[in-house]
């Protein structure tokens, strides 16, 4: 039994600048290749250009950054429908591959909303954040929460940081809270739309 | 309670912030969310050398890039080689005590550490320049050759023959620092056998800083960032700390939190919505590159219309607002205030409509603005080196400041002075480097033209006397240079091909081996300029190879200084040596070796330095001390530019001839009719008026090449540090940004690989077609690396550079870099 | 095409489980015909089933990052679909393997043959069942449907059916003679295969008004790569269905013409329609992985 029933990620969305501290810190960490990145920051942009008639221009233009990598979900579906039980939750609530059982069927990746598992070319098996656990159970932080250079990145237990900074997940570009039940509690920027009801669109899809 | 009501500022209780904390959740704009690092600053087990696993040590070290910040990175070593960096682990999240956090460039410095294009052995070219085929020699031979060179050299065209090339490779160190060029270890060496040809100012803000001298008689710097606590309304020109100095103690974290304490709010002036105004601003103005001057020139006309500005203390602090206060020999109609009423010389009118025009912002805007601006107090106008890397930088340089003097919110806190955020420095001893006896000194952008043209070149071309290159010293001088430029040293630096515009052009000079005869560089990557070289010294890294000591002192950590103990992780790898050892080989060939070491290795030179800084700083540590602990930190204290000038003028006077801010510079005035520039192109002006220069909007060149091409400082790399780091490719791939009205007028979606070109060349990458960019604007990040394909020669790398101009400015002699017209076209 | 593997697997499994059923379902039809004009039935119908089962599994196999692990996919049967897939396809696979050499070798009774068949077949229909479940994430809205069984059920009657009539077309032609039964078989699976077309022709457009009313903007993502980025590919298998099914009806229509003829002239255009059905449903099928599209990142 681990020191948390349950982990979650605490995120300022209104402190990111999208630096990606956080990426590279967490693929120093676990030695990454270039193509297997657990943690991504998606961009979030939209607005519009108004050219008038003397060529000055007006403008609405916002944009955010979120930062993500696995929820460690309370429904996660990676889990449900891994056909070998190598994708389990587990010791303080992490969702994680044990790879002596997986096949790299893939299945996970295609399910989870989040783009969480990626495939790890030289194990063949599938891999993804697993809350740095070895670094959890000597009462480290994960190498992310303690890299990002704004603090935008926090931990803890998932029920304090609710009371704490409310439940909010729901916002563009991940989907709808609902489905898989993230642990993840955001604090949302400014201009941050709902999931569902976004104008805007995904910037950096290739970096995702 | 509202949250957008004004909070107290440094003196913010405890349970007033977990309120702030908690309002983030309901999420009001811009201003709340996590107050800092709250749940943990560290890890429980994490003493300064814990954080070590099982087999593992931890040895504290920096990141040592040209970033404006510097970041200590703790390097866990097993097996005699780093295996992870953990972040600093010491402070809080306190305005003066924050945690030191590497950005996501310094993250990743084991991939440059243990790169495949590390410099291995010493190099000697064999074939032309840059062609990249090398012999393989000895230690001995080459230092032997680069010896020899140097007495050649001497006796044939004297010491002034012999050039040290701008270089921010390695910076921020005390030892092995490659900046600025008068304190570096090459710098010592050839001060023992005479000297060299110096430069004055620098790529970063070569402009500015030869203006400043003109406006306030010396570089003054502004308040620091944390003073802006205080402020009501900070506006930024061209200032982009949140992509440019990332570092989580640098100024990202401090205007951050600067901003959520206080609550003030922020407009940002730039073409591109940066990472800066997306996190901070409350407005984004739209501007197009290098038009600042006439944006201020307008607002200016609403104040003065609308009795706005602050005439009293334009009357008592400045000279040349109006026609009242002009000096002596300026004739009627100069004064700024008869400039923008459209009595000056040209007779124009800076109406709002009149910059919108040429601006791009709407003249309502500008109206809004200039009203916002005069009446919010305090108000900190700021700038960083965007809007003066332009043709016509040197005026552009003086738009904020200017803007400043009008809302007179010099010399107080919470205001400002227009120049880019300064800060209290610590008192620190670093390494000496003798004198220099060489009177000639030439800008950083002149040495093309000094290679060619150097011999003769007079205060007229932008030669200053080293003794006091202060511009205002420098108006007139009896310096003349005496040779041209036949060596270059090129330590820690890129700016040989990769950083110095019209990159075509200069391979072309260099490829004339009769004119420099001898390239010498030092740096541990094979860079684009390494290639170039004749003789490549391989360099140890200065982060986690040899012991020395980092700091961060005045500037770009708000009120916070502190010094970093660079400790070694392994020996140099391969056959590197550190820069001092290999320059004591040097040395020891020229007969000097004594002088240059006074018999110390660096880690005496090292010890030495604590000592003496320890006469200044008593509570510095020693020697073993700070290598155990790390990082030594102190509160500097805010940094209130010009105060003492704000306070009692007549006692404490500006170093301009008048003594006060010269709006008017009758400097400049002299300048005007004796100085060498182009003059139909190029002005010298005493006020700071707008000028159409070289490849600004309304160029005629626009028919053919309708774009403005600026290159902003990207999160993948500084400057071009970093650019062969795989995961930071990954993170923040090379794309040109343009705006999607542009782009779908050209048929280009982002990824679509595209041609950028004018009639100086042309790179060929990836777009990324944004809304975050201004129309009519393009931006190729700038400081990727240089990479001429072999089968067309047309650059693949995106590098800017090949599309930049090497013109020099009219009397600051430097970088227009961000003024350059191009066409694009999907490939 | 990196699904270009379960393109292949899904299409052969399916088959291989419809041409089982096909003829499970011909024998229903089989009273009064001679045993050797059942062999010469069931036999090139259960040599094409078999050996296409156990390549579609192989081909599935590679797609695996570790498919010498591959048995510790059935330890998550009970929750996961994919694992419960993988388990039916290999009883489908033992069981009617056990059919066709009991049939062969005539091991046991008739019945308890018959009985076997259908417990096969069973697990079969199971199979195809599970394939269309684990395409059915609540994540992907494309797949999230009754289409998506629908589909696979439709594509399991029309390959399988195709399937069988093409390999006894090849065999009358290889072997021709007199065989009733196999002219019925041919008669009565044909008319399925070109009714199967047809329904799957005409589920398209109802699928596509149930992607443009639905909520998630990953659905009109999906919707947009079919009609507009991929619209000559979803166009070309209808067509391509379509006339497979005509052509398959010619064929039987030239068959009753000419009565009892035999022999090439019914052939070709058999197995040309087969071609047609098989290269049609081989785009949607394409097209089904193509169009897919995760809620969240996807509907952007």
């Amino acid at each position: 039994m681990g020191a948390y029933k349950q982990l979650a990620f605490l995120f300022d969305q209104s402190k990111c600048t999208g630096c990606k501290a956080c990426q590279v810190a967490c693929k120093d960490k676990h030695d990454l290749p270039v193509g297997q990145t657990w943690r991504r920051v998606p961009e979030y942009s939209g607005g519009q250009w108004r050219i008038g008639v003397d060529g000055a221009v007006t403008h609405d233009i916002w944009t955010y950054y979120t930062s993500l990598s696995c929820n460690h979900c309370d429904d996660p579906i990676c889990v449900e429908v891994c056909p070998s039980t190598a994708m389990h939750k587990g010791e303080n609530g992490i969702v994680s591959v044990d790879p002596a059982l997986c096949i790299g069927c893939k299945y996970c990746a295609m399910a989870c909303p989040y783009d969480a598992p990626q495939f790890d070319e030289a194990t063949r098996t599938m891999s993804k954040c697993d809350f740095c656990a070895d670094r959890i159970t000597k009462g480290k932080r994960p190498a992310c929460v303690a890299a990002c250079p704004m603090c935008a990145l926090d931990f803890g237990e998932a029920e304090e940081l609710r009371a704490k900074y409310g439940d909010e997940a729901s916002l563009e570009p991940l989907p709808e809270q609902s489905v898989t039940r993230p642990n993840l509690v955001i604090l949302p920027h400014p201009k941050a739309q709902p999931s569902g009801h976004g104008t805007g669109h995904l910037a950096n899809p290739t970096e995702i | 309670m509202t949250s957008t009501s004004e909070p107290d500022t440094l003196s913010l209780t405890p349970s007033r912030r977990k309120f702030l904390a908690w309002s983030g959740a309901i999420g009001a704009a811009g201003m709340v969310g996590l107050p800092g690092c709250t749940l943990q600053y560290s890890d429980p087990a994490d003493a300064p050398l814990g954080g070590a696993e099982e087999g593992e040590r931890i040895v504290w070290n920096a990141c040592l890039v040209n970033c404006g910040s510097r970041c200590p990175v703790r390097m866990a070593v097993r097996d005699g080689r780093v295996i992870r960096i953990e972040p600093d682990n010491t402070g809080d999240d306190d305005l003066g005590n924050q945690q030191i956090r590497a950005c996501v460039r310094g993250r990743s410095i084991r991939q440059r550490m243990y790169s495949p294009e590390r410099l291995k052995k010493p190099l000697k070219r064999v074939g032309k320049r840059g062609e990249g085929k090398w012999e393989e020699i000895s230690w001995d031979e080459a230092t032997t050759i680069v010896a020899d060179k140097i007495k050649e050299l001497i006796s044939k065209y004297g010491n002034e023959s012999i050039y040290h090339n701008y270089g921010t490779g390695v910076i921020g160190a005390a030892v092995a620092r490659s900046w600025p060029p008068g304190n570096t270890a090459v710098a010592r060496l050839m001060n023992c056998v005479g000297g060299f040809l110096n430069h004055y100012n620098d790529y970063s803000a070569g402009n500015i800083e030869a203006a400043v001298d003109f406006h306030y008689g010396a570089w003054m710097g502004n308040n620091s960032n944390d003073d802006t606590v205080n402020s009501k309304l900070v506006v930024m020109f061209g200032n982009n700390p949140h992509e440019t100095r990332m570092s989580g103690g640098g100024e990202m974290f401090v205007t951050q939190k600067a901003k959520q304490l206080s609550g003030h709010k922020v407009i940002v002036v730039d073409p591109r919505f940066s990472d800066t105004a997306m996190n901070l601003a409350d407005e984004w103005v739209a501007i197009r590159p290098g038009t600042d001057l006439a944006f201020v020139a307008g607002m200016a006309h609403v104040m003065i219309s609308e009795g706005l500005h602050d005439q009293e203390f334009l009357d008592k602090y400045c000279s040349g607002f109006d026609e009242e206060h002009l000096p002596e020999n300026a004739p009627p109609g100069s004064s700024y205030r008869s400039y923008i009423e459209g009595k000056g010389e040209d007779g124009i009118e800076k109406t709002p409509e009149w910059a919108a025009k040429i601006t791009g912002v709407p003249a309502n805007d500008i109206r809004r603005l200039a009203r916002e601006i005069a009446m919010t107090k305090p108000c900190n106008i700021n700038q960083g080196w965007g809007i003066q890397r332009h043709s016509n930088g040197e005026s552009q340089a003086r738009a904020p400041m200017l803007l400043s003097n009008l809302i007179g919110q010099v010399g107080i806190p919470g205001g400002g002075n227009g120049e880019r955020e300064g800060a209290n420095p610590l008192p620190l001893v670093l390494f000496p480097t003798l004198e220099n006896p060489v009177r000639p000194t030439i800008s950083f952008y002149m040495w093309t033209k000094a290679i060619t043209d150097g011999k003769g070149m007079t205060y007229r071309d932008g030669v200053r006397d080293s003794l006091d290159t202060n511009s205002n010293s420098n108006v007139v001088n009896d310096v003349v240079l005496g040779s041209n430029i036949k060596m270059i040293w090129n330590y820690g630096s890129n700016a040989l091909i990769n950083q110095h515009g019209d990159i075509n052009h200069t391979i072309e000079l260099l490829s004339d081996e009769s004119k420099v005869e001898m390239i010498v560089v030092i740096d541990n990557q094979m860079t684009v300029s390494a290639r170039y070289a004749d003789i490549v010294l391989p360099d140890a890294m200065a982060s986690g190879e040899t012991i020395d000591l980092a700091w961060q002192s005045a500037a770009t950590a708000g009120n916070l200084g502190y010094l970093i103990f660079c400790d070694k992780a392994h020996e140099p790898l391969y056959d590197s040596k550190p820069v001092y050892e290999m320059l004591t080989e040097i040395a020891d060939k020229l007969g000097v070796r004594e002088k240059f070491t006074e018999g110390r290795t660096q880690e005496d030179w090292v010890r030495w330095m604590l000592d003496e800084t320890r006469k200044k700083i008593p509570d510095l540590p020693s020697f073993e001390e700070l290598r155990a602990k790390g990082i030594y930190r102190q509160n500097v204290g805010p940094y209130i530019s010009m105060a003492k000038f704000r306070e009692d003028p007549v006692a404490n006077p500006l170093e301009t001839p008048s003594g006060k801010i010269e709006i008017y510079s009758s400097n400049l005035a002299r300048m005007r009719d004796d100085w060498n520039y182009d003059q139909g192109s190029q002005w010298i002006d005493p006020l700071p008026v707008y000028r159409q220069t070289r490849e600004l909007p309304g160029d005629a060149l626009q028919l053919r090449y309708p774009l403005q091409c600026i290159g902003h400082h990207y999160k993948q790399r500084t400057h071009s540090s970093y650019g062969n780091s795989p995961w930071l490719k990954e993170a923040h791939p090379q794309l040109v940004w343009i705006n999607k009205i542009d782009a779908d007028a050209r048929g280009i979606a982002t990824n679509d690989q595209v041609r950028v070109f004018n009639d100086r060349g042309a790179t060929e990458l990836p777009a990324f077609v944004t809304e975050r960019i201004a129309p009519g604007v393009v931006s190729v990040p700038q400081g990727a690396w240089y990479a001429p394909s072999a089968s067309d020669g047309v650059d693949k790398g995106g590098c800017v550079n090949v599309l930049t101009s090497q013109q020099l400015n009219a009397y600051s002699k430097g970088n227009g870099q961000h003024s350059a017209l191009v066409q694009v076209e999907k490939v | 095409m990196h699904e270009f593997y379960l393109v292949v697997f899904t299409l052969t499994a399916q088959l291989a489980v419809g041409a089982f059923v096909a003829l499970g379902l011909v024998q229903v039809f089989a009273h009064g015909a001679a045993a050797g004009e059942r062999d010469r039935v069931n036999g090139p119908a259960l040599t094409l089933a078999g050996p296409l089962l156990v390549l579609g599994l192989a081909v599935s196999a590679m797609h695996l990052g570790s498919p010498l692990r591959a048995a510790n996919s059935l330890l998550h049967v009970g929750t996961s679909w994919l694992s419960a897939e993988i388990a039916l396809g290999l009883c489908f696979l033992v069981l009617g393997g056990v059919f066709a050499v009991a049939e062969w070798c005539k091991w046991g009774r008739p019945g308890s043959r018959t009985a076997l068949a259908v417990v096969a077949a069973l697990s079969g229909l199971g199979l195809v069942w599970a394939m269309s479940q684990v395409y059915s994430l609540r994540t992907v809205p494309a797949w999230a449907t009754p289409f998506t069984p629908v589909n696979f059920f439709l594509t399991t009657l029309l390959l399988g059916s195709v399937a069988v009539v093409a390999s006894l077309a090849t065999s009358a032609h290889v072997t021709p003679g007199e065989n009733a039964f196999r002219d019925r078989s041919v008669l009565w699976l044909s008319l399925i295969a070109a009714a199967a077309a047809v329904a799957t022709i005409a589920v398209q457009p109802a699928y596509l008004a149930y992607l443009t009313d639905h909520p998630d903007a990953a659905a009109q993502v999906s919707m947009d790569l079919l009609t507009v980025t991929y619209w000559p590919a979803l166009v070309g298998s209808q067509v391509m269905l379509g006339a497979g099914a005509l052509l398959l009806l010619f064929a039987l229509v030239q068959a009753f013409a000419a009565r009892r003829r035999q022999g090439t002239a019914l052939t070709w255009p058999v197995l040309v329609a087969t071609g047609l059905i098989v290269a049609g449903e081989l785009v949607l099928r394409i097209l089904f992985y193509a169009t897919m599209t995760r809620i969240g990142f996807g509907g952007q």
